[in-house]
C-alpha cells in the first residue's frame, strides 16, 4: 500500500501545545472587526479549558473558521468575536415551510435556511468543540459517567431580537435519511430537549439553521457538561450568543411612509410600518402597482400607477432600520431645531419613461408635476405636527428616479438645505427588475430605439462601464446612456482597512451564480487586484467582502465592503468590479 | 458476467498491490481530488484519527481510492421509510436499506468530499465528480448519493435506479470546498463505485481525470469493536420530544 502524507498536516501531540498556551493567555474574548458573512464555511465554536477553582470561566463562545481543511488541527483555527460577527441568511437561503418542516412554522410561509451542505452563496455553518480528553465526563441520555474522551452539551437558552419580536423563530436540525430531524425549535418554546447532547473533543458538525422571518436573531446557547469524578465532579456552563439577520425584501409595496430627517444629518427613509423596517433612500425601492384611479387619471392626465405615500417629520418608531444609524432615525425632524417643525421638499429631477407626479391623499390636487417642468412650486412642507397623505402617480411602466431636495430656516433664522435624495421607484415593476425591463425603461426615457440596449456587454454611451455593469450598480445612479464614470464607487482607507463600499443588489446578483454577479476588486498597482466572490469567498481577516451598514438590520440591497488590512499607509488605490453577464 | 467482473477486481488489486486494501471503519474522509502536473486525480484523503486497518492515523493521508474499503457496517441499515422522495434509491419501502450519514456517526466513516487542495481562483466553475459504473455484490443492486434541501426535499445527485447510469448522476461543487451527502447501497456485499471527477481549470483548460474505483464493504451486522465507546469528533443527539398539539 502506498502512503501519501499531504502537506500542511502537523501531528497532532505537537498542535495541542500552543492551544493551551494561546488560551490560557487570552481568556479575554478576541476583538475582530464588524464582519457580515454571507458565504463561506464558519463555524459556531465552544473552546473550553480547564479553570480550576471556577469551572465556569473555562467556556469560550467564537465563531471560527480553520485555515487548513484538517479539523483535528487546532493551530489553523481563527476565533472571530461572536457579538462583532453577524450571519447572514442569504437569497439561496429562502425557501417555503413545506409539510416535512412544519414544525417549524405554518406550511406555505417563507423560511430561511442556512444548508447543511456547502452551497455556493450561503453561509455554511457548523458547530465545533475543542476541548481536550479527560476533562469532562461523558454525557449521553442524560447520564454522566466517567470516560477517558468526555463530551459536553450545547443547549439553546434563548432566542432574541427583532425577528422574534415579529414572531419568526429559530430551528437547528439534521436528516436522519428520509427527512429533517429536528434538535432545537422555539417555536414551541425553549426546554431542555432544544439541544445537542453530545459534543466530544473536537467534534465537527454541520446542521440546517432555520428562521421564520426578516429580522436580526441573538441566537443564546449553554454549554454544559460535568467535570470527571477526578477532577471535583462539578456541573459547570457558559453562555455564548450569535447574531444571525434575515435581509427585509427592500420592496415598498403600494404604501411608503417618507420619514424625512434633519439636525446632525439630513435623511430620507423609507418606512413599511407592517413589516417595521424603514430603508435609507437608496436602499429600498418604492412599487407602484396600483392602476391609477379615475380621479388620479383626470387630476394627472395619462396616470397608469400610483401607491400611497406618506410625508412625515417625525421619526420612525419601527425596530428595524436599514442604511441609517437608529438613533438619528428615531428623531426624524428633532423638536425645536426649525422654524415651524417644518421642512420643504422641492422636486428637482426626475428620470424614467414617463411623468411623474405627487398629488394630494384624494387625487384631487397636484402638489409636484414634471409633466409641465420643475420650479419651486413643485414643493410641500411637511411639519412635525402634522403628516402629509400623498399619491405617487406615473404614466409609464419603468423605472423611475425621483430627486427631492429638503430645505429649512432653522429656528435661528438660518437657511439651510440638504444634499439631493433620489428615491428609486418602480411603476409596475417591482425591485426584482429585470434585465430587460431595465433596459427597455432607460430606452424609453432616452428615446433610444427599442433593443439599443439589449447588449449587456457593450457600452452605449461609452464611458468605460458596459450596460450590464451599469444595470448591476443601478443602486449607485449609474445610467447606460450617459457618460457617468465618476458613480463607480472609489476605494477609501482608514482605521488600518483599505475598503472599497458599493451597493450590492441581491435581487440582480442572488450570490447563486445566476446570469449576473457582480464582485469588487481593490489594487494599489493597478497589476495586481485581490478580489473575491460566493466561489472564492476568501477569510474575514484577509481580503474580504464585508458589511458596511449603519443600520441594525439589512435588507436585500445591501452596503457592502470589500476590506483589506494594509499596514503603514496607502499611496494611491484603485478599486473596480469584475461583473459576468450573460 | 458479474462473476467475471469480479474476478477481475481481485486480479487487479493484487496485480497492483503487494498488501490487500485496507478498511476504513471510523472516523472523517473524503473522496479528495488534486491537481498535478497538468492533471485532475481522485484519491482518498482520510483524516487524522480516522481508523484503517484497526489503527487511527496519527496524520492526515492520502491513499489511492483502490487502497481503501469503506466499511458501512448495519450500524448504517435501517428499513426504508416510505416518504417517496426516496425512491431513487431503487429500494423499496419497508426494505433494508444501507446509508453513510452526512453527520459523523462514531461507528461509520464519515464519507465527504474534498476539493480543498485546488485553489478556488485557479478554477472556474464547480469541479464534476461523475458516476461511471457502480458493480453492485449480485449484479442488481442499487447505489444512490443524495442531499437534503433543508425545506424537506431530497436532491439525488446520482442514482443507478433513476434511468441507470448518466450524465446526469453527477455531484458538484466548488474548488476549494468541503461537502457530504448520503451515499446508499441496496444490499450487502462488495460494491465497487467507479467515479472520475473533471473541471475547467482557468488557465490549461478542461480537465477530467481517469476513473477510480472507490470499494465498501456492505455488512449486515455491526462490528463489535465499535461500540466500545463514543469516538472522538463526535457528536451524537436525540429526536426532540414532539411539539405539543
Amino acid at each position: 500500500m502506498e502512503l501519501h502524507l499531504s502537506n500542511m498536516r502537523l501531528n497532532r501531540l505537537f498542535s495541542l501545545l500552543p492551544l493551551l498556551t494561546a488560551v490560557a493567555t487570552s481568556s479575554a474574548q478576541v476583538s475582530t472587526p464588524q464582519t457580515d458573512l454571507l458565504y463561506g464555511h464558519f463555524e459556531t465554536h465552544i473552546d473550553y479549558t480547564l479553570s480550576p477553582g471556577n469551572p465556569n470561566a473555562g467556556w469560550q463562545f467564537y465563531v471560527s473558521y480553520n485555515k487548513n481543511d484538517d479539523f483535528n488541527d487546532r493551530t489553523q483555527i481563527v476565533r472571530l468575536n461572536p457579538a462583532t460577527t453577524r450571519i447572514v441568511a442569504t437569497p439561496p437561503t429562502q425557501g417555503t415551510i413545506s409539510a416535512a418542516i412544519s414544525e417549524l412554522g405554518p406550511v406555505g410561509q417563507p423560511i430561511w435556511v442556512l444548508p447543511q451542505t456547502n452551497v455556493i452563496g450561503a453561509p455554511y455553518l457548523g458547530t465545533r468543540a475543542v476541548f481536550d480528553a479527560g476533562i469532562f465526563k461523558a454525557s449521553f441520555m442524560g447520564f454522566y459517567v466517567d470516560d477517558p474522551l468526555g463530551s459536553i452539551t450545547l443547549a439553546l437558552h434563548s432566542v432574541t431580537g427583532t425577528g422574534p419580536a415579529a414572531g419568526g423563530h429559530f430551528g437547528l436540525y439534521t436528516s436522519d435519511f428520509a427527512g429533517p430531524l429536528i434538535l432545537m425549535n422555539s417555536a414551541d418554546g425553549i426546554d431542555a430537549n432544544d439541544q445537542i447532547e453530545t459534543l466530544t473533543p473536537d467534534a465537527h458538525s454541520h446542521f440546517f439553521w432555520s428562521f421564520t422571518k426578516p429580522g436580526n436573531y441573538a441566537v443564546t446557547f449553554r454549554g454544559h457538561g460535568q467535570l470527571l469524578t477526578g477532577l471535583g465532579g462539578a456541573s459547570t456552563q457558559g453562555f455564548g450568543t450569535f447574531n444571525f439577520s434575515v435581509p427585509f425584501s427592500s420592496r415598498l409595496q403600494n404604501t411608503a411612509t417618507l420619514r424625512l430627517g434633519a439636525g446632525s444629518e439630513w435623511h430620507v427613509l423609507l418606512e413599511d410600518a407592517t413589516n417595521a423596517v424603514a430603508y435609507e433612500s437608496r436602499q429600498g425601492f418604492l412599487e407602484a402597482g396600483t392602476a391609477s384611479t379615475s380621479t388620479v387619471q383626470s387630476t394627472f392626465p395619462g396616470a397608469t400607477r400610483q401607491m400611497s405615500l406618506t410625508l412625515s417629520a417625525l421619526g420612525s418608531a419601527v425596530a428595524n432600520i436599514v442604511g441609517q444609524t437608529p438613533a438619528l432615525a428615531a428623531t426624524g425632524v428633532p423638536a425645536g431645531l426649525l422654524q415651524s417643525d417644518a421642512v420643504t421638499v422641492r422636486l428637482i429631477g426626475v428620470h424614467g419613461p414617463g411623468q411623474f407626479a405627487l398629488l394630494n391623499g384624494t387625487g384631487t390636487a397636484l402638489l409636484m408635476n414634471s409633466a409641465d417642468g420643475l420650479s419651486a412650486a413643485d414643493s410641500v412642507t411637511v411639519s412635525r405636527s402634522a403628516n402629509l397623505s400623498a399619491l405617487a402617480a406615473f404614466t409609464a411602466d419603468g423605472l423611475y428616479r425621483v430627486t427631492l431636495q429638503l430645505s429649512a430656516t432653522t429656528s435661528g433664522g438660518q437657511s439651510v438645505t440638504s444634499q439631493p435624495f433620489t428615491l428609486s421607484f418602480g411603476s409596475n415593476r417591482t425591485a426584482a427588475f429585470t434585465y430587460t425591463q431595465w433596459r427597455q425603461s432607460f430606452e424609453a426615457a432616452h428615446g433610444l430605439s427599442s433593443g439599443a440596449l439589449s447588449s449587456a456587454s457593450a457600452d452605449l454611451d461609452q464611458d468605460g462601464l458596459r450596460n450590464g455593469h451599469e444595470f448591476l450598480l443601478f443602486w449607485h445612479g449609474c445610467n447606460p446612456a450617459q457618460a457617468d464614470l465618476g458613480l463607480n464607487p472609489v476605494p477609501q482607507f482608514n482605521g488600518g482597512f483599505l475598503g472599497l463600499d458599493f451597493l450590492r443588489d441581491t435581487y440582480k446578483d442572488a450570490l447563486n451564480e445566476g446570469s449576473f454577479q457582480i464582485n469588487p476588486m481593490l489594487s494599489t498597482n493597478l497589476s495586481t487586484w485581490s478580489s473575491q466572490s460566493p466561489r472564492n469567498p476568501g477569510r474575514p481577516l484577509e481580503t474580504y467582502e464585508t458589511g458596511a451598514e449603519k443600520g441594525n438590520a439589512l435588507g436585500r440591497i445591501l452596503l457592502r465592503r470589500l476590506r483589506i488590512p494594509v499596514t503603514g499607509t496607502v499611496d494611491k488605490a484603485f478599486g473596480r468590479f469584475q461583473a459576468v453577464m450573460p | 458476467m458479474k462473476n467475471s467482473l469480479r474476478f477481475l477486481f481481485i486480479a487487479l488489486l493484487s496485480a497492483t498491490s503487494a498488501q490487500a486494501a485496507s478498511t476504513w471503519t471510523t472516523g472523517h474522509g473524503d473522496i479528495g481530488v488534486h491537481y498535478d502536473a497538468g492533471e485532475l486525480h481522485l484519491h482518498m484523503h482520510l483524516h487524522s484519527g480516522a481508523v484503517v486497518g484497526g489503527s487511527a492515523l496519527g496524520v492526515d493521508t492520502e491513499f489511492e481510492p483502490g487502497d481503501i474499503i469503506s466499511a458501512v457496517t448495519g450500524v448504517a441499515q435501517l428499513s426504508r421509510p416510505s416518504n417517496p422522495s426516496l425512491n431513487p434509491t431503487g429500494v423499496a419501502a419497508g426494505s433494508p436499506i444501507w446509508i453513510l450519514p452526512i453527520t459523523a456517526n462514531p461507528a461509520l466513516p464519515f464519507l465527504g468530499w474534498g476539493t480543498e487542495e485546488l485553489d478556488s481562483g485557479d478554477w472556474t466553475g464547480n469541479l464534476t465528480f461523475s458516476l461511471v459504473n457502480v458493480i453492485s455484490p449480485s449484479g442488481s443492486g442499487y447505489f444512490s448519493v443524495y442531499t437534503p434541501d433543508g425545506f424537506g426535499g431530497l436532491d439525488f445527485n446520482m442514482s443507478t435506479f433513476d434511468g441507470g447510469i448518466t450524465g446526469a448522476d453527477i455531484a458538484t461543487q466548488a474548488a476549494g470546498t468541503h461537502n457530504h451527502r448520503f451515499v446508499t447501497f441496496s444490499e450487502t456485499g462488495l460494491w465497487e463505485v467507479q467515479m472520475k471527477v473533471s473541471g475547467t481549470h482557468a488557465l490549461d483548460g478542461f480537465k477530467e481525470s481517469g476513473v477510480e474505483s472507490f470499494f465498501f464493504q456492505v455488512t449486515p451486522e455491526p462490528s463489535k469493536a465499535l461500540f466500545s465507546g463514543i469516538g472522538l469528533g463526535a457528536v451524537l443527539f436525540r429526536r426532540r420530544r414532539p411539539a405539543q398539539s
